[in-house]
């Protein structure tokens, strides 16, 4: 059956390179019938890297040992729930996975592509075409999932403890995922580029693939500080840690790139801007692989030793130059139909935007790479960890969150101050009476004052928006909650925008709360001590020990009262893996909107006493609550509307007025 | 067909232009102030992580454990890590500053010991500086790239706008102050959107007609 999988490869990298031929060939000698024939090729690798997947998958249920990868990821006490992790979670079936997903991916853009795309489509597909071949090519040279092994070992080596959680099935499927969707807005600038359409042919598909990257990278990052904060047991969700950093840089640049996109889509304008934009958010993904495998730098998340890593510099570098050639080589048909005229404007905060978001972006850069460069100059080898992100990254994100409060209410083109000063005012009035109450009631630090009035200014200016056109709806008619939905149908991107600042309003929220008010203790008890943290009395009962083939359970007894009240009895749980000399833990999260109680539970000691890390932190559900809304404001903004014509002039587009 | 217009024609061009330097100014000056208060509130920051709060012996500890790494462990804390070294210093700190050490001897103690790949944050001196120096200055080039690429754009649509020519000469003026007009009839229809009855249009925003007549 593995013969089956490497069989597959090879006839996907056929299919590819004959995808990527015919499209190149069809479009150059005008043969629309290799056209058609490339994009049917297009549609077939997700069907053949298919059937590479299901034979390791395969390979894997079959507990088919002789197959190297099946070995080193899986044993025979494996949960088979876990064969999906097991198939993507050491380098050669992730590899596998991010193919296979590509072609999906490849062939629904191809097939979906809209009329104004159809000029650069051949070019497109070739791209995409390339960046598939790559994935394929070093799994069949370099790292192949099917190698067999010599001999049939008894048994496999196990899967990772810590991989055995629900949210890994999820987080890394959706951060790899939106990783590589990146291909997809970058083959359509490309195609630009190449076909010579430097026009705005490509913007309709670019966002439309550039919003769905973002989100479904987003969401990945989400859901790794959500298992991070209920896995690993050190009762954070973000370390800065380098392969974080690989997934969060690709982010950052897709969103500055997402909305500066508005302005050429709106406006016709920065058209060599987001042509440099998207090669950059391409670039960054592409270093965040670089990164992921054998990277230069230690990690928490090392993923599998290999020394794949300067495959992935070299694919990096290549497309730069690429890229920036080709870009340079078209400079001079790339100009903008429309200039922009005040520097107080929508299109103007588009690019402050875009300057923090990429500051921000190079700052996290620059911490990855700074070993390095130390030891090469010093010799010395820093380590560059969270307090440097935090000072440095930190007013960053707070200017962030101010921008997100003043930018919608500027109108495109220029903005008077009058104008201004009147939607700004409640907003800022909010704010302002909100750090006077925080101040008042014993909340001072500073940064956190200042984040939280910052937040209140943003979340009042949209619900301020989004209540005034309910009004005036209402008095045409429509009762109130009506009218908050069909305001919200009526412009889908403006008001799936409003819905995604409010989900990044929730995630600062809860940042805010943890860093700057998180209290922790470190306890030893014996059973019926107790002891008490920040306003909770915890009380350990007894453990329960558990012993499975390869694991010691050690489960702990608490209860949780709060003065007198009795709270709950919770059992936090700790699994040592002697094999992996690791442990992983199931913390307890007691959580409430106001904070979130958590007990990580620590060794049992010889003389009965157990030990426990207990954290207070404020906020951090809304964190999790954000994730959704992120989602759902992003399908808002997806969905697709009514269209209006696209006229190219300089006289003002009204806003598209619908009953 | 003959259009009747009143709009008053602006007396002078350098005016206009007035206006718009002003507002332009106005912004790259709030833009210029991003740096310096990107910078202080760095410095703020800087300065607040080596401050020691107010707080019990225990909040400092677990400060300091949080600035140290544990030597052998992939970039854990040595409040993070959970293996024995990492205990054995967390130990280490309490007694330390349980005899009266400060923050600064007792990180210092770590690095003479392991070097500098201890510390969570790069020091900030010799050549480290650079880490920390490095961000205010990306900063500061991306403000002025971003304002010489505002001034240029501002300059090419000034001079899009000067070289738009019609049959007449004199009209130029006339249109430029027909575009800043609908430009206002704009905002005014932005603010109103919500609402649906329109403004009834006063004689001088009337724009020029259509079929080239004058």
């Amino acid at each position: 059956m593995a013969d089956l999988g490497f069989v597959s490869l090879l006839l996907a990298m056929a299919i590819a390179s004959y995808s990527f031929a015919a499209s190149l060939l069809g479009v150059w000698k005008n043969i629309p019938q290799l056209l058609e024939s490339s994009r049917h090729a297009t549609y077939l690798t997700p069907v053949v890297l298919g059937v590479s997947t299901a034979s390791l998958v395969g390979a894997f249920v079959t507990r088919d040992f002789e197959v190297a990868y099946v070995a080193a990821h899986s044993n025979l006490a494996m949960d088979p729930q876990y064969i999906w992790v097991a198939f993507y979670a050491g380098n050669e079936g992730s590899l596998l996975f991010i193919a296979f997903a590509l072609a999906i991916l490849a062939a629904i853009a191809i097939f979906l592509a809209n009329r104004g795309a159809q000029a650069i489509l051949p070019y497109t597909n070739a791209v995409i075409m390339v960046v598939l071949l790559f994935f394929i090519a070093v799994m069949v040279f370099l790292a192949n999932p099917f190698s067999r092994l010599d001999f049939i070992p008894p048994d496999g080596q196990g899967i990772n403890p810590l991989l055995t959680h629900p949210g890994m099935f999820i987080h890394p499927p959706m951060l790899m995922t939106g990783l590589i969707s990146f291909a997809v807005p970058f083959s359509f600038a490309m195609g630009a580029l190449l076909s010579g359409k430097t026009g705005d042919e490509w913007v309709d598909q670019g966002r439309i693939w550039g919003i769905l990257a973002w989100a479904v990278l987003g969401t990945g990052l989400l859901l790794g500080a959500w298992w991070a904060y209920t896995i690993i047991g050190w009762g954070g969700y973000w370390g800065w840690d380098p392969v974080e950093n690989a997934g969060f840089m690709p982010w950052l640049a897709m969103t500055a790139f997402i909305h500066s996109i508005m302005v050429q889509k709106r406006r016709g304008m920065f058209r060599m801007w987001n042509l440099a934009l998207i090669i950059i958010a391409f670039a960054f993904a592409q270093f965040g692989m670089f990164i992921n495998r054998g990277g230069p730098v230690p990690s928490v998340h090392s993923f599998g030793q290999s020394t794949l890593g300067w495959v992935f510099l070299v694919f990096m570098g290549g497309t730069l130059l690429f890229s920036f050639g080709l870009f340079f080589l078209r400079y001079n048909s790339l100009k903008s139909a429309q200039n922009l005229e005040s520097a107080i404007s929508r299109e103007a905060s588009f690019l402050i935007n875009n300057l923090l978001f990429l500051t921000i972006a190079f700052v996290t850069l620059w911490g990855v790479i700074y070993p390095i460069v130390s030891e090469l100059t010093q010799g010395e080898t820093i380590t560059v960890g969270q307090p440097f992100y935090n000072q440095v990254n930190g007013p960053l994100f707070l200017a962030l969150i101010f921008l997100m409060g003043v930018a919608p209410f500027l109108p495109w083109r220029h903005a008077s101050w009058t104008n201004l000063r009147r939607a700004l005012m409640i907003p800022v009035l909010v704010s302002i009476m909100v750090a006077g109450l925080l101040v008042i009631s014993g909340v001072n630090k500073p940064y956190a004052v200042l984040a939280f009035a910052l937040c209140s200014m943003v979340a009042s200016g949209i619900i301020r928006e989004w209540l005034l056109g309910a009004h005036s709806r209402h008095k045409r008619g429509e009762n109130y909650p009506i009218a908050l939905i069909r305001l919200l149908a009526s412009n889908r991107p403006r008001y799936g925008g409003y819905i995604v600042h409010l989900s990044v309003v929730l995630l600062a929220l809860g940042i805010t709360g943890s860093s700057f008010y998180g209290i922790q203790t470190d306890v030893s008890l014996y059973p019926s001590e107790t002891t008490n943290v920040g306003g909770y009395t915890v009380k350990y009962i007894t453990s329960h020990v558990l012993q499975k083939s390869d694991r010691t359970e050690s489960t702990a007894e608490v209860q949780v009262f709060r003065g007198d009240q009795f709270l709950g009895t919770y059992y936090p749980r700790r699994d040592f893996y002697p094999s992996f000399n690791m442990a992983s833990t199931r913390a307890t999260i007691r959580s409430t909107p106001v904070e979130d109680l958590y007990i990580i539970p620590g060794e049992l000691m010889d003389d009965g006493r157990a030990v426990f890390r207990i954290l207070v932190n404020p906020l951090v559900m809304w964190m999790w609550v954000a994730g959704p809304i992120l989602l759902l404001g992003a399908t808002v903004a997806l969905w697709p509307q009514r269209l209006q014509p696209h006229i190219q002039s300089s006289w003002p587009r009204k806003e598209p007025m619908t009953t | 067909m003959k259009c009747t217009l009143a709009v008053n024609l602006p007396g002078d061009k350098s005016k206009l232009s007035g206006v718009e330097t002003r507002r332009g100014n106005i912004t790259l000056t709030l833009l210029l102030l991003l740096l310096p208060s990107y910078t202080l509130t760095l410095a703020g920051c800087i300065a607040n992580s080596n401050a020691i709060p107010p707080e019990n012996l225990e909040a400092i500890a677990q400060g300091i454990d949080k600035s140290l790494i544990c030597p052998i462990c992939p970039s854990e804390t040595i409040d993070q890590a959970q293996v024995e070294l990492a205990k054995q210093m967390r130990i280490m700190v309490r007694e330390k500053l349980g005899q009266g050490e400060s923050r600064d001897e007792i990180l210092q103690f770590f690095v003479d010991r392991y070097g500098p790949v201890v510390l969570a944050e790069p020091p900030k001196s010799g050549f480290n500086i650079l880490i920390w120096l490095i961000p205010p200055i990306a900063f500061l080039v991306g403000i002025i790239v971003l304002v010489m690429t505002i001034l240029a754009m501002r300059r090419n649509h000034l001079r899009n706008s000067q070289s738009t020519s019609l049959a007449t000469p004199g009209l130029e003026q006339y249109l430029a102050q027909v575009d800043r007009e609908i430009g206002q009839l704009a905002l005014r229809d932005i603010h109103n959107w919500h609402s649906y009855s329109s403004p009834k249009p006063k004689a001088q925003d009337v724009g020029p007609c259509m079929d080239g007549a004058e």
